[in-house]
């Protein structure tokens, strides 16, 4: 408006005038409100609410609109999900080296019973982050123990199994839901032994002493071969019947420790038991030993004491040792986990006496342990695979007149390094001995090697 | 100015009025300079920020699918690609 002397001008407001439609706070944001019907523009305060991030996106017209984003939540962060729509999102960072400390997740076991069916478990980690997984394939079977009737010196206790082969690995996890295919190895059964009781003069003899059964597992399903009696698949060897060729259980293929190892004398009542077969990471375990040829008497008493014990790991488990072709109880390595040991000894049932016994052909020696079941871990995501092999079975005890050399069975190996045996799982004992003229009434001793402990796999959690 | 019957009220503009420099097309406003007010240009797929001298600006993140925000050697918020759990 112009006033002059005695005129009055008015003008109309600029159409660009922009008004409010209430008290404009400070510090708010104002938008347009969009009111064409209006002459003037109108501008108001935009209400976003409380804590709301403020971001852009195309609407169904292909409009740029402005949204809120609500991050009232804590320990988040702002980021975009896997099709770029912002979100807020939950980050674990995982540093760069491995925290100290270890928290146990979860422990996996196989079975303390031999040739049980194959566990294989799924095992799924959520949370990303460091973790170290302990591997170990199961302890061997021990070896089976001998009555005898001489001296205490003699190699009659048979040995212990061997420990399944250890590793533990760190592994940093950036993904979640990492899958972790885990198959503990069972354990390698001992050898089955003589119970010897008395019940006033009349001593019984339970049992028989047939070698141990391995512990299963499977990786190789595809190989079927197995080794024959007392052949050393590795090697080649195929004892010939009555001899002392093997004196210990071979080794598998592609490398499971040897069993135990005895020595043979021969002549008369010289029955040497073969070792407990290795429990190989390989496809075949190794062959029991081999029996010896005994004469007693004067009689040809062929396959006395060989005892076998193969044990394979993963893979087909050699057969027992060689035996008489009169007896049955030759250990059979089949399966896909380690073989059962072989017989120890001649007799074909169980006797009542030890009159009987004698005139069936004493326990010149114990049975060979089963070898432990290997262990495998695989981590696809990964792409790593350990495969932790069970321990050789034990060798049983000899009789002999010569002292002479007998050992538990092999540790297992990994395909990993090896780390000290002493942390996985231990092979079972060996069976103890007996001399006859210990044996008085109220006398009651398990003659048996003991089953070696199961092959586990542990997960921790770094913390 | 308002006219009444016969007499015709007048009043001056309020030199603080603001005037929009453009057409309003759009819902968000910027200040255009000389008391003007304009429509502010949204890009899409951005998170709205204040840059260094306080100008409101963008942080893009059109095709960033798993990045977190977060602010580099200088100090700068740039989009970086993380492996993420949803818990």
């Amino acid at each position: 408006m112009i006033r002059t002397k005695d005129k009055i001008y008015g003008e109309v407001n600029n159409d660009r005038t922009v008004i409010s439609k209430s008290k404009l706070k400070p510090n708010k944001y104002i938008i347009n409100s969009n009111e064409p019907t209006m002459r003037y523009r109108i501008v108001e305060e935009a209400n976003f609410g409380s804590k709301k991030l403020l971001y852009t996106k195309k609407n169904t017209k292909g409009e740029v609109e402005v949204k809120t984003l609500d991050y009232n939540v804590p320990n988040m962060y702002v980021g975009t999900d896997s099709e770029g729509n912002l979100k807020m999102r939950t980050v674990i960072m995982v540093d760069t080296e491995a925290p100290k400390g270890r928290e146990l997740v979860r422990e996996y076991k196989g079975n303390i019973i031999p040739s049980q069916p194959i566990n294989v478990v799924s095992h799924v980690i959520e949370e990303p982050g460091w973790y170290e997984i302990e591997v170990s394939g199961a302890g061997g079977g021990g070896g089976g123990s001998v009555l005898h009737n001489q001296y205490e010196t003699y190699n009659a206790k048979g040995s212990n199994g061997g420990a399944g082969g250890y590793y533990k690995q760190l592994i940093r996890l950036t993904k979640p839901n990492t899958v972790i295919l885990i198959q503990p190895g069972n354990s390698g059964g001992g050898a089955e032994g003589y119970k010897i009781s008395t019940m006033g003069a009349l001593i019984h003899f339970d049992g028989r002493t047939n070698g141990g059964d391995g512990g299963r597992n499977t990786v190789f399903t595809n190989y079927n071969i197995k080794g024959n009696n007392g052949e050393d698949v590795q090697r080649g060897i195929q004892a010939p019947p009555y001899s002392k060729y093997k004196l210990k259980g071979g080794v598998g293929t592609h490398g499971g420790p040897d069993g135990g190892y005895s020595s043979i004398e021969t002549g008369n009542f010289n029955a040497g038991p073969g070792g407990g077969g290795g429990g190989g990471v390989g496809p075949y375990g190794g062959a029991g030993g081999s029996c010896n040829s005994v004469a007693l008497y004067g009689h040809e008493f062929h396959g006395a004491g060989g005892a076998g014990g193969a044990g394979g790991s993963f893979g087909i488990g050699g057969n027992g040792g060689r035996r008489d072709s009169r007896d049955r109880y030759g250990g059979y390595g089949y399966g896909y986990g380690g073989a059962g040991g072989g017989c120890g000894f001649n007799s074909t049932d169980s006797v009542n006496s030890v009159n009987e016994d004698i005139l069936k052909g004493s326990p010149y020696s114990g049975a060979g342990g089963g070898g432990g079941g290997g262990t495998r871990v695989y981590i696809a995501s990964l792409n790593l695979e350990i495969l932790a092999g069970g321990g050789g079975g034990g060798a049983g005890g000899a009789l002999s007149f010569k002292l002479g050399l007998i050992t538990d069975g092999g540790n297992g190996i990994t395909n990993m390094s090896d780390l000290p045996s002493i942390k996985a799982a231990k092979g079972g004992s060996g069976g103890q001995a007996v001399l006859d003229t210990t044996i008085k009434k109220g006398f009651n001793v398990d003659m048996s090697g003991k089953n070696g402990e199961p092959g586990y796999v542990r997960i921790y959690k770094c913390i | 100015m308002i006219k009444l019957g016969e007499k015709i009220y007048g009043e001056c503009n309020d030199p603080d009025t603001v005037l929009a420099s453009e057409e309003l097309t759009n819902k968000w406003l910027v200040g255009a300079g000389n008391k003007g007010i304009k429509s502010l240009n949204l890009p899409p797929n951005s998170i709205l920020i204040s840059n260094g001298d306080g100008t409101i600006d963008f942080l893009d993140f059109t095709d960033k699918p798993d990045t977190v925000v977060t602010i580099n050697y200088q100090g700068q918020l740039e989009m970086i690609s993380i492996h993420v759990l949803d818990l």
